[in-house]
């Protein structure tokens, strides 16, 4: 390993600076990306907003309901057959959380025309289709709403949901660290909804509600084809075209909450323990500190050599899973691990152990150079993949980041061990939660 | 220097290509190159998995994957780290039938398969860091224990095939890594970890020709052992039994598979891939989002649309298939599964419902060559089964109706299938 290997990786083929970003101004941001290297066509669109309680429900029903029909296609079966026809073409809406926001995310793959035998149109297809899913869904009566038998069977699917997060017991343990450490915080509302907010919504106020957010809300649309980019602005003021009355807010800095750190323990019936520790870095993803706190929580926890997993689980044998990630919006960090209940405590006291080593010591020369070599790798990766490109690219512009992903190269490959130990210090330590196995 | 000939295949209807040369005295090299992409990837295959057992001594289960972890052990310091400063990632992972070594990096590919040889050969064993596996292996099991769906899938197959090692868990138990120590795993390293069980799949941002001259020349010949005093046992076919096992997890809904064994056993090659394609052309038929099974349940809540599916396993010593997700209740659910069987054995099949699911399928298949690791694990899935490269088109462009429907009879029996169930413990 040497200084010019990471010199070479810093000039990246970056896809992601190609990225054209047409900012209407009312909220809409079209964002175009062409390029050859895949076989299949992706349309995503985010519907953004800051997670409120009762809306979040709404919407997560929205989300739900999006994909049960257009006027068109009205059953199930005749929306699921349309889509399977298009060559495996994969339709899906989520909920997904970026920061303290809630965003309805809907994509659509499909294979490219030219593999395909006759000389069928699926690009136009596939804009035609999510077109009729946002604007045109499934409706009845006068005035309009959702059929009522569908929001009534999406809502006990929704219930159902919200109770099997409790299945999965690490998701699980995460959830209740966040609502202990950022209460009152948007960050902790659940982005899938509340289950006492779940009676009495009704298809007539469900689709007002996503009538409202498609005119005022935030919307971004990434479009990757292998047409050309007026081919595909076209078909997107042909199909994407709306009444926006859109009113921009001012992005809030994250305000800081520091406390005495808590202690939370509860039990669960289970074989092994759930440990989650939550963490203020006070560093967000706009914050010239930014790129260091990335290499920070690589060096600590993010990858298979960091120093979470070679000191808990190669070194003390404590666990078998143990990582550490960062929420770059909010400023926060967490660290995850299986842990027994009778090595709880050990369990915490090596995670401190490590904190306190890398503020007072700090990485070795040679474990930040793999920590860069390792972050740069990661960017340009995340060149072949498309999903994962976008949602970095969306996350960034959503906080107003401006900067180029070479940019970030080379402020990653200007961090010194000094700047690690500062990053180090600024991080507080705050919910520590264990769902216990005794 | 070996000279042997470069092979080149393409695949004309997915514009692909791979290239093909027997390195080394028997290590089989696949590369596929994918210029515009900007990864760099690597998968190392030992034809070795949870299955396998030597012919002389009895192995504990848990060995193949015990070793999988102990390889990255290099005197004490984890050679990932290693991986780490070159800008790698490195993972592996232990199957039924395979460990599998894959390495991901933007450049320096060739320096990444130089120190993938060295994780493979080169065994550190010693009684210290045995018992440390055995306390890391201790933990991953029980942290399986708490998945449901893993849990819900070892049932199904201690339902079907209750006497073979395929339903025994992977890293194996409390009991079986006790009896695992450092002279087994060093019989089984010399008798799997051998020329004749290595294949090597790169794929991504790669110029094949630096790579097929490299391979060549490579240091291989001072990593690999000589010959083995043990040799490999011949793998059983699993014998079938259609029985439920059932467990309680602290969950909230039930959670079921049915996993349905096919009696044509012993298939390999492109005869192997069709009939993986034709289970899943019939899974998707039935049972599929487009499916009128799906519809019907999905909407009195019966099944849900995030979990509710199925997987196909086709390997040369069994073939078998798993449906089911989380349900409202278990046994209505088997119930109502098997009268879909019932009604389709009746003429249930539609042309255009084949027609769908075949383009469908073949749109996966395509889109699956989009990604630079899958390329890699594409190839080694055929190509380990005795298949070539592009049999996953060829194998559905040769599949007909009649194909499909015969799975109602080798493998979707509506009498014979084995149930895995985990049902919830009132929450304390």
């Amino acid at each position: 390993m040497n200084r010019g290997d990471s010199a070479n990786g810093a000039e990246v083929r970056s896809i992601i600076d190609k990225i054209q970003v047409d900012s209407v101004g009312d909220g809409l941001n079209v964002c175009v990306y062409p390029s050859e290297q895949y076989k299949t066509s992706r349309i995503d669109i985010f519907l953004t907003i800051e997670l409120e309680t009762r809306l979040a429900t709404q919407r997560a029903l929205i989300a739900r309901l999006l994909e049960r029909g257009t006027r068109a296609l009205p059953s199930l079966r005749q929306f699921n057959q349309f889509v399977d026809d298009l060559f495996g073409a994969s339709f899906d809406v989520e909920i997904d959380q970026v920061g303290g926001n809630q965003v309805i995310h809907l994509s659509f793959e499909v294979i490219d025309d030219s593999y395909l035998p006759d000389n069928e149109n699926v690009l136009k297809t596939a804009f035609s289709f999510l077109s009729d899913v946002l604007m045109d869904p499934a409706v009845e009566g006068c005035p309009q709403g959702f059929p009522s038998a569908i929001v009534e069977q999406e809502t006990n699917f929704l219930r159902k949901n919200i109770d099997d997060l409790f299945s999965d017991k690490m998701a699980y343990a995460q959830r209740r660290c966040i609502e202990l450490m950022c209460e009152n915080e948007p960050y902790a509302i659940a982005p899938y909804g509340c289950r006492k907010d779940l009676p009495g919504q009704n298809g007539l106020e469900l689709l007002s509600v996503h009538k409202q957010g498609l005119q005022k809300n935030r919307v971004d649309i990434y479009v990757n084809a292998c047409a050309s980019i007026e081919n595909i602005r076209q078909l997107i003021n042909e199909f994407f075209s709306w009444d926006r009355s859109y009113v921009p807010k001012e992005v809030q800095a994250a305000a800081v909450q520091q406390r005495e750190p808590i202690v939370h323990v509860e039990r669960g019936n289970i074989r092994q323990g759930k440990l989650v520790c939550g963490l203020r870095t006070c560093i967000s993803i706009i914050d010239n500190e930014y790129p260091a706190l990335l290499l920070f929580n690589l060096l600590l926890g993010a990858d298979g050599h960091s120093r979470l997993y070679q000191s808990l689980r190669e070194q003390h044998g404590l666990c078998y899973h143990i990582s550490s990630f960062i929420e770059p919006l909010c400023a926060l960090q967490f660290v995850e691990a299986g842990v027994d209940a009778a090595d709880y405590m050990k369990a915490c006291h090596q995670i401190r152990c490590q904190y306190e080593e890398i503020e007072k010591v700090g990485p070795s020369e040679s474990e930040l150079e793999s920590a860069q070599v390792l972050a740069l790798h990661w960017l340009s990766s995340l060149n072949d993949d498309r999903e994962a490109l976008v949602r970095f690219h969306f996350q960034r512009n959503l906080a107003g980041v401006n900067t180029s992903q070479n940019d970030l190269c080379e402020k990653l490959l200007a961090v010194q061990p000094d700047d690690i130990m500062r990053v180090a210090k600024r991080i507080v330590p705050d919910t520590t939660y264990f769902l216990s196995n005794s | 220097m070996s000279n042997q000939l470069t092979t080149k295949l393409v695949d004309e209807r997915i514009r692909e290509s791979v290239f093909f040369k027997p390195v080394n005295d028997g290590i089989d090299l696949y590369v596929h190159p994918k210029p515009k992409s900007h990864r760099q990837h690597a998968l190392l295959c030992v034809e070795y998995g949870s299955i396998d057992t030597l012919e002389e001594t009895s192995v504990p289960t848990g060995v193949a994957h015990f070793l999988e972890h102990r390889l990255f052990d290099k005197n004490g310091s984890d050679i990932s780290e290693r991986f780490a400063s070159l800008g790698a990632d490195i993972d592996a992972q232990t199957s039924f039938t395979q460990t599998k070594f894959t390495v991901t990096t933007t450049n320096n590919l060739d320096c990444c398969i130089d120190l993938l040889w060295e994780l493979i050969s080169d065994l550190h064993l010693y009684e210290e860091g045995i018992e440390r596996e055995r306390q890391i292996i201790g933990r991953e099991i029980e942290l399986f224990d708490d998945n449901v769906e893993w849990v819900c899938f070892s049932n199904a197959l201690r339902a079907l095939y209750p006497n073979h090692p395929i339903s025994i868990d992977i890293a194996g138990n409390v009991s079986s890594l006790r009896e695992i120590d450092a002279s087994t795993l060093e019989k089984c390293h010399d008798a799997f970890y051998c020329r004749e069980r290595l294949s090597m799949f790169i794929s991504g941002n790669v110029d094949e020709h630096t790579f097929l001259e490299k391979m060549s020349f490579s240091s291989l010949d001072s990593f690999l052992p000589g010959s083995a005093e043990e040799r490999a046992l011949v793998r059983d076919s699993p014998i079938v039994q259609f029985s439920r096992v059932s467990s309680k997890l602290a969950i909230v809904r039930p959670r079921i598979y049915l996993a349905f064994s096919d009696v044509e056993c012993g298939l390999t090659g492109l005869e192997l891939i069709k009939k993986e394609i034709c289970l899943e052309l019939f899974a998707d038929m039935l049972f599929g989002p487009s499916s009128m099974f799906f519809a019907k349940h999905y909407e009195t809540g019966e099944i849900d649309g995030e979990n509710f599916g199925w997987e196909t396993y086709a390997e040369p010593a069994f073939v078998f298939s798993v449906l089911g997700g989380n349900v409202g209740d278990s046994e209505r659910f088997e119930q109502s599964v098997r009268d879909e069987l019932i009604r389709v054995s009746g003429g249930g099949f539609s042309h255009s419902d084949f027609q769908r699911s075949r383009r469908k399928l073949f749109g996966r298949i395509l889109g699956w060559y989009e990604d630079t690791e899958n390329c890699a694990a594409m190839n080694h899935s055929a190509v380990s089964r005795g298949a070539a490269p592009f049999d996953f088109t060829e194998a559905l462009q040769q599949t007909t109706i009649q194909d499909v429907e015969k799975c109602l009879f080798t493998c979707f029996n509506v009498d014979n299938f084995g149930v895995g169930v985990v049902e919830p413990v009132r929450r304390a």
